[in-house]
């Protein structure tokens, strides 16, 4: 007999802040403003919400591995969906595709193959935005696929570097820094092999910044796995 | 009146053709691998391409399913380069949705759809260039395309146009024959039984010029399937020739 | 028999080609399929190409219009283009409104436009503040046989360098458009990026432009663009297998050739055209 629903359906969900990363390559990079708060319930998340300004927040939220409608059934992995919930309004064609890019992600690192012919839900909800936003999504998405605590094939981070008229490099940069660069490159980096695994970028640059960037992101992105052990073992220590 | 001469007094029409001659086709079958069946089809400036899928089971909602014969499935849509102004929407406008319809009855009346009971088969067809007949041409793409899915049919369904002006009966007209107002006539025929499968007349003409008129696009009709039958022909040759030579090898 | 191996075990069957450093269509990993490119067949559009990537094939008709400039952009034209996926390319396409893919390939090209800055959107205005051309790019798939986007950046490439836009002047008097049909000149294009998609195969193996089966099967996808100054205009790797950054390399590497290729096809393909008039 199949074990009730309640019970064998992980849910998760997570409040991400962006942590801020500026000054990387000159400074050593500093995390503050970071919150990481965890709750089953996303109504008690939203009274927090008074607390935060300025920096890019992102709510997310996991669902499954739900029972699935026939039509998207896949019959030898999980159906993973990510909706993406802009501030106001409804989602116009650019979140559509930073949904099928946190998707394809997400997809990669979950073994799907796992929980064939169920769901997994992601939801994402923007907050605030002060740049970064995809890479900010990319983390919530993934600290949420922890705290639900499905299996994963490795823990993976989004990162977004600018780069200025001059070639100078940025990382995660505000809104303001992000309009007026040249070219702003995404990217998320695993954690296991601390390889690429999803780039998107906009604006012209060169292969030597690219590579550039890829090393600066792979720096960060040490930085950022650190900071999700650092905040479970926070959260699991607690009780 | 306008100041354009459709017809000389010689009897050339606007673009130097006769009154029942018709404009040049070129076709080609079996154009894309991903298709059941497909073909390209150029009637002077009109260019339509049509691709068969099936038959195959039904897709959607099975509430469809016809126990005695397949459904024939259409879409007609137009390329929003396809003509002078920039179309809006390619398909599912009033005009296409009328094109659709009757594209599915003239295939149903054509094709052996007794012969697949409880499936689908699938008729796309796309304007790529307008130039007048889009009806036509779209029929005769599509006729190739079911031949080249090997799907059997009655007869070719082969389809031409005809007007009259100044009291001549004009054969596949173009464009700017269609937009002078005049009568027009589409025919869909099966040549060999000189069945109709669709007719359809717009404006007003007398009726005892009808008989001409009528007569003129049977002609063109027929002129048509001889250039459709040549095409499958050569198709066939080339595609033998093709087994032929794996063969030997 | 080898077909029978294919359909029960596709992904084994692969395998066994690709340890040998070939694919099943007989092409090696880093080989196109034969690229054609045709150029100028619409002739009621203002320009159109057609390009074929072995089966995959899309025609690009482009429309100019006349539009109000908006308020913050006056002397800006804009490019708007829009990628079809009909059920007629492909079975796995249901008729409505476009779905994901075409969505996704439609804000691809979008990027790439923006990106390269392949046309000064200046170029596009008429006069500032009133009136600016409005390029609207329409892609139509014909048929659907993976590499969708390379396919479509090369019809895009082409079809932009066959449109002719007539001369347009305002008449001051009456404030309304004069369009001279006599006298057209080609657009100013300052960037011809090409895409080049890699399809990665058990995480390790790296084939270059793949099938429709071949992108059914891989384990990650990678499509680049580039235009001919070697810059990047835009990257797109949606998850799936991690590549470390030497691998990321070669496949820049590749997709330098890759541009001679396209770039000195299109060429030779409008040196024709012309010629033939």
């Amino acid at each position: 007999m199949l074990p009730q629903k309640q019970t064998c359906c992980w849910a998760g969900c997570i409040w991400w802040l962006q942590p801020t990363l500026r000054g990387i390559g000159a400074t050593p990079p500093l995390l503050h403003y970071v919150f990481l708060l965890a709750c089953h319930r996303p109504r008690c998340l939203l009274l927090i919400n008074s607390f935060l300004t300025g920096d890019t927040s992102v709510l997310a939220g996991v669902y499954g591995p739900a029972e699935i409608k026939v039509s998207k059934e896949l019959h030898d992995k999980a159906t993973i969906e990510v909706i993406l919930r802009p501030k106001v309004g409804l989602p116009a064609i650019q979140e559509k595709s930073q949904e099928l890019l946190i998707r394809e992600t997400c997809e990669s690192a979950i073994m799907g193959a796992l929980h064939p012919r169920s769901s997994i839900t992601i939801v994402l909800q923007i907050v605030s935005d002060a740049g970064s936003l995809l890479a900010c999504c990319l983390n919530a998405a993934c600290t949420a696929l922890m705290d639900a605590g499905l299996p994963l094939r490795y823990l993976f981070c989004g990162v977004t570097c600018v780069l200025d008229t001059d070639g100078h490099l940025t990382l995660d940069p505000s809104s303001k820094q992000q309009k007026e660069s040249r070219a702003v490159l995404i990217l998320a980096i695993e954690s296991v092999e601390n390889k690429v695994l999803t780039v998107a970028s906009r604006g012209a640059y060169s292969a030597t910044e690219l590579q550039q960037s890829i090393a600066a992101a792979q720096v960060a992105a040490q930085k950022i796995f650190k900071f999700y052990r650092d905040s479970a073992r926070r959260r699991y220590s607690k009780s | 009146m306008a100041g354009l001469e459709l017809l000389s007094d010689q009897g050339y029409r606007v673009d130097g053709r006769k009154a029942g001659e018709l404009r040049k086709i070129q076709a080609r079958m079996g154009v894309f691998a991903q298709a059941d069946g497909s073909a390209y089809i150029e009637q002077g400036n009109t260019k339509a391409l049509a691709v068969v899928y099936g038959p195959h089971e039904i897709r959607g909602s099975r509430s469809k399913t016809l126990h005695d014969r397949a459904v024939v499935n259409c879409q007609y849509s137009m390329a929003t380069f396809s003509t002078g102004e920039r179309k809006r929407r390619p398909h599912g406008d009033r005009k296409s949705t009328e094109m659709t319809l009757h594209l599915k009855q003239t295939f149903e009346a054509a094709i052996l759809t007794q012969l697949y009971p409880r499936s689908q088969i699938d008729i796309y067809v796309q304007i790529l260039q307008a130039d007048g007949g889009n009806y036509c041409t779209c029929v005769n793409a599509a006729t190739l395309a079911i031949i080249d899915a090997g799907i059997p049919m009655r007869d070719y369904v082969c389809a031409c146009s005809a007007g009259f002006i100044e009291d001549t009966p004009l054969a596949d007209l173009s464009y700017v024959e269609e937009a002078a107002g005049g009568p027009q006539l589409a025919l869909a025929l099966l040549p060999k039984s000189d069945q109709i499968a669709l007719l359809e007349m717009n404006s007003r003409l007398h009726e005892d010029h009808l008989e001409r008129v009528m007569d003129a696009a049977t002609k063109a009709c027929k002129d048509v399937y001889a250039v459709l039958d040549q095409a499958v022909k050569e198709h066939l040759q080339e595609v033998s020739a093709m087994l032929g030579d794996r063969g030997m090898a | 028999m080898a077909a029978g191996f294919k359909t029960v075990e596709p992904l084994e069957y692969y395998r066994k080609f690709l340890k040998e450093s070939c694919r099943p269509d007989g092409r090696e990993l880093t080989q196109f399929r034969t690229t054609t490119i045709n150029i100028g067949s619409i002739t009621t559009a203002d320009g159109s190409a057609l390009a074929k990537l072995g089966n995959c094939t899309v025609i690009c008709g482009i429309k100019a219009e006349f539009a109000a400039p908006l308020a913050d952009t006056p002397s800006k034209g804009y490019i708007v283009p829009n990628v079809e996926l009909t059920p007629l390319c492909s079975s796995r396409f249901r008729p409505g409104p476009p779905g994901e893919e075409a969505q996704m390939a439609s804000q691809f090209i979008a990027d790439v436009i923006d990106n390269s800055q392949m046309i000064l959107k200046e170029d596009l205005c008429i006069s500032s503040g009133k009136l600016v051309w409005v390029l609207y790019c329409d892609f139509i798939c014909l048929d659907y046989d993976g590499n969708l986007l390379d396919t479509c950046v090369c019809a895009l490439v082409a079809a932009l360098r066959n449109v002719r836009l007539p001369a347009v002047k305002i008449n001051e008097d009456t404030g309304l458009a004069e369009v001279n049909l006599k006298t057209t000149s080609p657009l100013k294009i300052l960037k011809h990026p090409i895409a080049t998609s890699f399809a990665v195969f058990d995480d390790t193996f790296l084939l270059v432009d793949p099938t429709g089966e071949e992108e059914s099967l891989a384990t990650g996808l990678l499509t680049i663009v580039m235009d001919e100054d070697e810059r990047l205009c835009s990257i797109r790797k949606p998850g799936g297998s991690a590549l470390s950054p030497e691998k990321l390399q070669e496949c820049i590497s590749r997709a330098i050739t890759r541009h001679k290729e396209v770039q000195s096809l299109v060429n030779e393909v409008l040196e024709s055209v012309k010629s033939e008039k």
